[in-house]
């Protein structure tokens, strides 16, 4: 049974990491190893003449850090405007919790390309092409219904006698937020802010309508992968989920499942 | 406390009222006119009478369908093979979530040099001996939709896995001790314990996912084009490339439509006090 | 609380700052290339021009499906923020009739001599000159020469030995070799256009006899084409053939430093391809240069022009990117390994036809979209597909 779920549990783990390995293998092969009718499993030879093509072209700096200065935005306002609500809509009864939290996903059940166009034009009527803070404000259109029923999920599942012992204790409004709540809250909090951060990180049919030439990092890739060569592209995609990789790194104690079991519940 | 309440709801409703309802009412408004400027079915009809919309319709609901299948079954495998301690627990779980962070666009281009013709995966299955001939894997349509579904479900399985692992380890453990006492095999335990109470946590998988799952669009485009249309695809070629606002529209109305029509259902089956709780 | 703020706001300063554009004067020029070539335009040719005007030039990737969206927003805004657009020569009725590309005048529209005089057939409408010209663009058919020399065949050069060569690789390696574009959009169109022309067909007319004949015909070859044709673009070709999951395809032929350069694939070789049944005919594509109107850096545009009709920015492009050149000066100073090519670009360029320029060709590509996957994937009768669209087809002709 042990030796069973062994091998399952590796058969899973190859499937997972293989294709970022073959990604990232592809980003540093000669041609020979990959445009031939038997490609290479393991790398014989590297070379990094794609790498330094790429960085060097000046295409990539650019939407790297469009792209972090928006995620980042994004996930900080979302948590900041979608977390006295969620408080709120926490204290609310269960039914018209659960019947607005619905009500604001009702936009994610259509596709992109519908959402995108009425937001978009708005922002672009408001002058706010190829800015950052016009995609900050769209991508918050879809940011902030997440981060609502994360964090809802999240405060209400902080026992109501810790709050009302607080309140009993002489606390303040404010005070039981910061020091009693918050704390308890820190996990969902942390997964709301990663949720979001890669929500926006990937976003792309915003970034299509609200930029001209200062693109972000999805759209980089996209142009690779159209009009760039194999290789070129297996770099530009690696480049995009090493921030995402780093930064799941930092929040990793916050994604255990004793931590999520609260926010999913 | 009353009064904060209600302040620090309205900026966001406003906020998010704007930008929720002017999508959404401006896609049921331009679902319901034709390019002439009169309401009604017109823009529906001409969806009937496209050669690829039934197909698109068709395609989404087995990618959807078989996507859903694969990530819940799997997850739930996953989660039950990481559910009790071992030791290397800590870095198994982290190794199976990073899929989850790959980028959409990441995911579609890797599943590239997976997937094709001289992919990867035929390059395995040749060495192994299975294959003389490599497989050109979107090349029919059916193997095609088993493809997209595959290369979705290597992204998403990770997150059902681990709502699927929450609620799991959410079962008192005396519950399984009580049962095995009165003499009941894995299987029982399994069907009367498990399921019964994973219900909540797979209610929230199957939401969650449904809901995304029909939406499904950059990885049928990047992988195989648009030979397999799913409605997504189409509503963007419809509108981005032959500049039809209207059956673009009628075709994401009629998206919303299923989406909502699955999820009530589900609801329906297992029950609205799940979602309460 | 201090911390939480003091975050709050480096955050907002640092993406205030990434958004923060710089005041120097910019000549914004649009076009739509591939990334190969933008690293040669990027690397090579925009210093170069950028050091003698002054300036600096913004070069932005625009694909022509969209370019007229984008200008027509723009004009409507009333502030034109493009002052060049590199436009494929086959969509420029739309430009013309929105009076978005703005005239040149008779002194504008002199070039140098040695640019080849039936380039500038294109670009005129009403006697006006709206563009002139940039790169010509033909394509040619690439093969696997080792491939070819194994099963003892020869580069087709009429549609029966094409039919034979595909037929031929199919029953030695149990699946199809020959690769046509099937991709949809523009590189299909492109490519049935020539092979309906090379059959003595009408492209606007899908009931003419010789357009009929090149539905048949695809039909024919389809059991014995490569299915990576599903997929086959302009880009995606090049690595089919470099994967050597086909043998023998066309494409455009910046496809050849790619290949035998960069991916060091000698074995493929190219020659100007293959007659249909009445004549050989090539689409000669390429881009043309155009000044919207209300452009502000009218002048910078021109002489950015001029640059680049230069033969020193040609010659740049026929060595690194293999392509043909407006100019009839720059084929003697082409590098050695390149000649073979150009022989071929220029046997191709002999047969070349231009597209008929119309307003509706958005439409017109929906139709030959459908009229393709309907017969090549879906293995339906050409009798029965083409009848309805030729309808149609017919309409869109007479609103026009």
């Amino acid at each position: 049974m042990k030796a069973g779920r062994g091998l399952f549990l590796t058969v899973l783990i190859l499937s997972a990491a293989g294709p970022l390995y073959l990604l990232l293998k592809v980003s540093v092969s000669p041609p020979a190893e990959v445009m031939t009718p038997h490609p290479l499993l393991l790398p014989h030879a590297v070379t990094w003449r794609f790498w330094e093509r790429v960085l060097a072209s000046g295409q990539i700096t650019a939407p790297l850090w469009k792209s972090l200065g928006v995620a980042s935005g994004v996930a900080l306002l979302a948590l900041t405007f979608a977390g006295p609500a969620a408080y709120s809509l926490a204290q609310l009864p269960v039914r018209w919790r659960y019947g607005v939290l619905l009500s604001l996903l009702l936009c994610r059940m259509l596709p992109e390309v519908s959402v995108a166009l009425p937001v978009a034009v708005v922002f672009l009527r408001w002058g706010l092409l190829d800015t950052a803070l016009g995609l900050i404000l769209a991508h918050l259109t879809m940011a902030l219904p997440v981060a609502a029923w994360v964090l809802t999920t999240t405060f209400s599942s902080i026992p109501r006698e810790v709050q009302e012992a607080a309140a009993v204790d002489g606390c303040g409004a404010w005070r039981t937020l910061t020091s009693i709540i918050l704390p308890l809250a820190l996990p969902g909090l942390a997964v709301c802010g990663l949720l979001v951060w890669l929500l926006s990180w990937e976003e792309f049919t915003l970034a299509t309508y609200l930029t001209l030439g200062a693109k972000t990092m999805p759209l980089q890739v996209y142009y690779y992968l159209y009009q760039g060569n194999w290789f070129d592209t297996a770099v530009a995609a690696t480049l995009m989920t090493l921030p995402v990789l780093i930064l799941s790194a930092f929040l990793q104690r916050y994604l255990r499942e004793t931590s999520l079991a609260g926010v999913m519940r | 406390m009353k009064h904060y309440s209600l302040l620090g709801l309205a900026p966001l409703a406003l906020y998010l009222g704007v930008f929720t309802l002017v999508p959404v009412v401006s896609t049921l408004v331009l679902s319901f006119r034709t390019s002439e400027g009169d309401w009604g079915l017109g823009a529906f009809r001409a969806l009937a009478a496209h050669y690829q919309f039934g197909e698109a319709v068709v395609n989404t609901l087995a990618i959807t369908g078989l996507g859903l299948v694969i990530e819940l079954s799997l997850g739930l495998a996953a989660a039950a093979a990481l559910a009790s301690r071992f030791r290397a627990q800590g870095i198994v779980r982290v190794l199976l979530l990073i899929p989850l962070g790959v980028p959409t666009i990441v995911a579609a281009s890797t599943m590239r040099y997976v997937f094709g013709m001289v992919g990867y995966l035929n390059e395995v299955l040749y060495r192994l001996g299975i294959l003389t001939l490599p497989i050109d894997w979107t090349g029919s349509r059916w193997l095609a939709v088993v493809t997209v579904a595959m290369a979705d479900a290597w992204k998403v399985t990770p997150l059902v896995m681990l709502i699927l692992l929450a609620g799991l380890q959410a079962i008192p453990r005396e519950l399984y001790e009580a049962a095995r006492t009165d003499g009941a095999g894995p299987w029982q335990q399994f069907w009367r314990i498990t399921l019964p109470l994973l219900r909540p946590a797979l209610t929230m998988a199957f939401i969650i996912r449904g809901v995304d799952a029909f939406r499904i669009f950059a990885l049928p485009l990047a992988l195989v084009g648009r030979h397999l249309p799913v409605l997504s695809t189409f509503a963007y070629v419809e509108y981005l490339e032959y500049g039809n606002q209207h059956t673009s529209a009628a075709s994401s109305t009629l998206l919303l439509v299923m989406i909502l029509m699955t999820v009530g259902a589900y609801l329906r089956l297992a029950g609205p006090e799940e979602v309460v709780r | 609380m201090q911390r939480c703020l003091a975050v709050l706001w480096s955050v907002l300063t640092i993406v205030l700052a990434v958004t923060g554009a710089d005041a120097q004067p910019t000549v914004t020029i649009t076009m739509r290339l591939a990334e190969a070539e933008w690293h040669v335009v990027r690397q090579e040719v925009l210093p170069r021009f950028e050091a003698v005007c002054n300036c600096r030039v913004r070069a932005i990737d625009v694909p022509p499906e969209t370019l007229v969206q984008r200008l027509r927003a723009m004009q409507q805004a009333g502030r034109m923020e493009i002052d060049l657009i590199a436009q494929d020569n086959m969509r420029l009725q739309e430009l013309i009739d929105t009076a978005l590309a703005a005239p040149f005048t008779p002194e504008e529209g002199q070039v140098e001599e040695a640019i080849y005089p039936s380039l500038m057939a294109v670009g005129v409408s009403g006697g006006v000159r709206y563009f002139l010209p940039f790169r010509p663009n033909v394509q040619i058919a690439y093969y696997n020469a080792e491939k070819f020399a194994q099963y003892n065949l020869q580069p087709p050069r009429t549609w029966p030995d094409l039919l034979a060569v595909a037929r031929t690789f199919y029953e030695k390696e149990q699946t199809g070799r020959v690769l046509f574009t099937g991709a949809g959009g523009a590189p299909t169109t492109t490519q049935l256009y020539e092979w309906i022309v090379a059959a003595g067909g009408d492209p606007f007319d899908f009931a003419h006899p010789g357009t009929v004949d090149t539905f048949r015909f695809l039909a024919a070859l389809r059991p014995y084409l490569s299915s990576e044709s599903r997929r086959a673009k302009w880009n995606t070709t090049n690595e089919a053939l470099a994967q050597e999951v086909a043998y023998l395809a066309q494409n455009w032929p910046f496809g050849v430093p790619l290949l035998v350069q960069e991916y060091g694939k000698t074995a493929i070789r190219t020659y100007s391809g293959w007659a249909g049944p009445v004549r050989e005919a090539h689409v000669i594509g390429g881009d043309v240069l155009g000044i919207p109107a209300g452009a502000p850096h009218r002048q910078l545009a021109l002489a950015f022009i001029r640059h680049l009709q230069s033969r020193e920015v040609q010659a740049i492009f026929a060595n690194r990117l293999g392509w043909p050149s407006v100019r009839s000066d720059v084929a003697a100073s082409v590098e050695a390994w390149l000649q073979p090519h150009v022989v071929a670009v220029g046997e191709a360029l002999r047969h070349g036809i231009f597209r008929t320029n119309v307003s509706y060709w958005a439409a017109y590509e929906r139709l030959v979209d459908e009229a393709v996957q309907r017969i090549l994937w879906r293995h339906e009768a050409p009798e029965q597909v083409l009848p309805p669209l030729a309808a149609r087809l017919a309409a869109l002709r007479e609103h026009q």
